[in-house]
C-alpha cells in the first residue's frame, strides 16, 4: 500500500509539475499571476475528453488538449499584451478565470465527465504491490513531456532567454532580445502544459468545471515552496506536493488538503524564497 | 466645503432605502448593504495594498474569524449585537498581530502574500473538515438569528449620534485651521463662514433625512424593518470608518506608510521603525475586516466556511480595490459599490450566462478605466465643485 500511495503521488506529482511549470515560468518571466490558468486545465481537459472519446485515441486527446496553447497564445496577444501592469493583469485573468470557467459550466454541466482509454482500465499486480496502469502511463507520459520541456528550457537558446529574462527582465531587453514575442511564447507553452495536465487528469478523476481552479491552489503551493520561477524548484516541489498529498489521502484522509496548506506554510516561515528560489527584491 | 462631502454623500445615500421602494426595487436594499459591507473588507486590504505595498491574500481570514466569532457571540454567548462587532475587532487585530509575528523575517513582496495564503488555507481546509461541522456549520452552514435590535426602530436614532459626532469634529476642524492662519484675508473669513453656513445646512437636511428614514422603517411592520436597519447598520459603519480612515492616512503615520511603500530601504535608512509600521497597518486592516464579518452575519444570517474563509473573498477584495482605484480611501468604497451592482443586480438579467457578464464587465472597465473608475469619479467631481461659484456667482 505504501508504495502505491508512492507511485500514485508521483503520478499526480507529474500532473502538478505540467500545470505549475507554466505558472511559475509565466510568474517569473511576465510577473503574471494568472488567476486563468486552472480554467486552462479544465478547458485542455474537457477538449481532450471531446476528442478522444469520440476517436477512441488518446493521443489525438492530448493532441487536442495541447490546442490550450493557442488559447493562451491569443489571450496575451489580444488583452494581456496591451495592458503591462501587473495589478491590472491580475483582473484580466481573473475576469477571464470566471468567463471560462462559466463557459465551460453552460456547456458541460456540474456532472464530472469521466473517459478511461482502452487497454489501461486494469491494475497491474507485482507481488503485493496493485499499481494502476493508467497511473504509471500518467508517469511515463508525465516523465516524457517533463523531460522535454525541461529540455526547452535549459538546452535551448529559448531557454537560455526564459532564464536570462526571469532573472533581469531589462538587461535581456537592452541586449536586443525581441521580449514580447518571448513573452506570447512562454504563455502559449505555460498554457499548452496545463491544457495537457487537465486532459492527462481525466480518466483518473474525471474532469468538472472547478477542478482547475481547485488545482490551482495546489499549482500556487506548489510555485511557492519551489521558489518562484526556478525550474528546478518546480520540479522538486510538485513531486514531493504529490506525494505528500497521496501519502495523506492513502494514511490520513482528514489531512489531505490541510497538509498542503501547511507544507506552504513552513516553508515561507522557514525560507521565505522557497526551496531553491533566489531572493525577489 | 471640502470636508463635508462625505457628510452630503452620507445623508444622500441614507434616503436611498426609501427612494427604492418608491420605485419598487426593494430587492436593491439588501444588495447595497452587502455592498457596503464588502466596501469596508476591500478598504481594509486596499489600506495594505494602496499604502503599504503588501498584497494580503489572507485577508479573508480576519473576514472568516470576525463572521465566525461574531456568530459564536450571537449564538452561544448571547452576546447583545453592538459589543459583538467590537470583539471582533479585538480579534481581528490579534489577528493581523500574529500574521505580522510570523512575518517578522520577510515583511514584503510574495513571500509576505502567500504566508498570509497559507495560513488562510490551513484554516479554510480545517474548517471544511466533516468533523469539525458543530463549529463551522458544514456545508449548509450555522443559522444565525437576527438581533431583536434590528426589528425595532430606533437603529436610524443610533446614526444620528454618529453623524453629530462626525459634525463635531468638523466643527473643531474648522475652528483651528482658523486658529492657525490668524493672518488671514477677508475672503478666505468668508469661505469659513460659509462653510459654517453650509455645516448648519447640511445639519438640517441630515435631520429631515433621518427623520424620514425613521418614518420609513416604523411605517412598516416588524418583520420587514430588518433589512434597511441593516442598511442603516452598515452604511453608518461604513461611514465611521471611513472617515477615521481619511484622517489617518493624513496623520505622520499614513504619510510614514506611504514612504515605507515608495522606498523601504531609504524609510529605514531616515530611522523608521518600519516593520512597527508594518504591524501597525496589519493590525488595523485585521480589525476592520473582521468587523465587516461581523456585519457581514448580520446580512447574511448564515455563514459556511466557503462564504467565510474561502481564498476567492480575498481575490475579491482584490478586485473590488483595483477597479475602484487601491491608491485612494473612496477607491475600493466606489469599486465594492459598483461590482456588486453588476454582480447582483445587472447580471441577473443574463441568466445563465451571468458569471460570463461578470467576468468581461472586469475586462472592459480595467481596459477603458486604467486608473480605477474612482480617480475619474474624483475628476468628475471636482470639475463640478469648479463650475459651481460660476453658476452662484451669474445668478447674483
Amino acid at each position: 500500500m505504501f508504495v502505491s500511495a508512492i507511485i500514485d503521488g508521483i503520478a499526480l506529482g507529474f500532473i502538478f509539475l505540467m500545470l505549475s511549470l507554466g505558472l511559475s515560468i509565466i510568474f517569473g518571466l511576465m510577473r503574471i499571476v494568472n488567476f486563468a490558468h486552472g480554467s486552462l486545465f479544465t478547458l485542455g481537459a474537457y477538449l481532450g475528453f471531446e476528442v478522444a472519446s469520440r476517436t477512441g485515441n488518446i493521443a489525438y486527446g492530448i493532441l487536442a488538449a495541447s490546442l490550450i496553447g493557442l488559447v493562451g497564445l491569443a489571450m496575451e496577444r489580444s488583452l494581456l499584451k496591451a495592458k503591462r501592469e501587473p495589478m491590472i493583469q491580475v483582473i484580466i485573468t481573473t475576469g477571464l478565470m470566471m468567463l471560462l470557467d462559466r463557459l465551460a459550466w453552460l456547456r458541460w454541466g456540474d456532472v464530472p465527465h469521466i473517459w478511461i482509454p482502452r487497454g489501461l482500465e486494469g491494475v497491474v499486480r507485482y507481488g503485493p504491490i496493485i499499481m494502476h496502469s493508467y497511473r504509471l502511463f500518467i508517469i511515463v507520459v508525465g516523465a516524457a513531456i517533463s523531460v522535454l520541456a525541461y529540455y526547452l528550457f535549459t538546452k535551448t537558446r529559448y531557454g537560455l532567454f526564459v532564464r536570462a529574462g526571469i532573472d533581469d527582465r531589462e538587461m535581456i531587453q537592452s541586449l536586443g532580445v525581441n521580449i514580447e514575442r518571448l513573452f506570447t511564447m512562454t504563455f502559449a507553452i505555460g498554457t499548452l502544459l496545463a491544457g495537457i495536465a487537465g486532459f492527462l487528469l481525466v480518466p483518473w478523476q474525471g474532469v468538472y468545471p472547478l477542478i482547475g481552479t481547485n488545482y490551482l491552489l495546489y499549482a500556487f503551493a506548489i510555485v511557492i515552496i519551489g521558489g518562484m520561477g526556478s525550474i528546478e524548484g518546480t520540479v522538486i516541489a510538485s513531486i514531493l506536493v504529490g506525494i505528500i498529498q497521496q501519502l495523506c489521502a492513502y494514511y490520513a484522509p482528514y489531512l489531505t488538503e490541510i497538509s498542503i496548506g501547511i507544507a506552504m506554510f513552513l516553508v515561507l516561515v522557514t525560507r521565505p524564497e522557497g526551496l531553491l528560489g533566489k531572493v525577489i527584491e | 466645503m471640502r470636508n463635508l462631502i462625505p457628510s452630503i454623500y452620507f445623508i444622500i445615500l441614507m434616503l436611498l432605502p426609501i427612494l427604492f421602494d418608491a420605485m419598487g426595487v426593494v430587492r436593491l436594499i439588501p444588495i447595497f448593504s452587502y455592498a457596503y459591507i464588502m466596501a469596508i473588507f476591500a478598504t481594509s486590504f486596499s489600506l495594505l495594498l494602496g499604502y503599504l505595498g503588501l498584497l494580503c491574500f489572507g485577508q479573508a481570514l480576519f473576514f472568516g474569524l470576525g463572521a465566525y466569532i461574531a456568530a459564536y457571540q450571537l449564538l452561544w454567548l448571547k452576546v447583545p449585537y453592538p459589543l459583538a462587532p467590537v470583539i471582533c475587532a479585538v480579534v481581528g487585530s490579534l489577528a493581523g498581530l500574529m500574521l505580522a509575528f510570523i512575518n517578522r523575517k520577510v515583511f514584503r513582496g510574495i513571500p509576505f502574500t502567500f504566508t498570509s495564503l497559507s495560513l488562510l488555507l490551513i484554516f479554510y481546509f480545517l474548517y471544511r473538515r466533516r468533523e469539525l461541522r458543530d463549529i463551522s456549520g458544514g456545508d449548509q452552514g450555522l443559522m444565525i438569528p437576527l438581533p431583536e435590535g434590528f426589528r425595532s426602530e430606533i437603529v436610524p436614532l443610533i446614526s444620528i449620534i454618529v453623524f453629530v459626532i462626525m459634525l463635531v469634529d468638523v466643527v473643531y476642524t474648522l475652528r483651528k485651521q482658523r486658529e492657525a492662519g490668524s493672518a488671514m484675508t477677508s475672503r478666505e473669513e468668508r469661505g469659513v463662514s460659509r462653510d459654517v453656513l453650509l455645516l448648519s445646512i447640511v445639519c438640517a437636511v441630515f435631520l429631515l433625512a433621518v427623520t424620514a428614514a425613521i418614518h420609513y422603517v416604523a411605517s412598516k411592520p416588524a418583520p420587514f424593518r430588518a433589512s434597511p436597519n441593516i442598511y442603516i447598520t452598515s452604511l453608518t459603519a461604513l461611514y465611521i470608518m471611513y472617515i477615521l480612515l481619511k484622517k489617518l492616512v493624513n496623520t505622520p503615520l499614513g504619510l510614514a506608510w506611504i514612504a515605507v511603500r515608495d522606498n523601504e530601504v531609504r524609510a529605514k535608512a531616515l530611522g523608521y521603525d518600519t516593520f512597527g509600521l508594518k504591524t501597525i497597518a496589519l493590525v488595523i486592516s485585521g480589525a476592520i475586516a473582521s468587523v465587516a464579518g461581523g456585519l457581514y452575519i448580520i446580512h447574511a444570517q448564515v455563514i459556511n466556511p466557503d462564504s467565510a474563509f474561502s481564498p476567492l473573498i480575498s481575490i475579491n477584495a482584490l478586485v473590488y480595490s483595483i477597479i475602484g482605484g487601491a491608491f485612494m480611501v473612496e477607491g475600493p468604497i466606489i469599486g465594492a459599490i459598483l461590482v456588486t451592482f453588476i454582480e447582483r443586480y445587472l447580471a441577473e438579467y443574463f441568466g445563465g450566462w451571468n458569471v460570463i457578464f461578470v467576468g468581461a464587465m472586469f475586462i472592459v472597465i480595467v481596459f477603458f478605466l486604467t486608473k480605477g473608475v474612482s480617480y475619474y469619479l474624483w475628476s468628475l467631481q471636482n470639475k463640478m465643485l469648479a463650475k459651481l461659484p460660476r453658476i452662484v456667482k451669474k445668478r447674483s
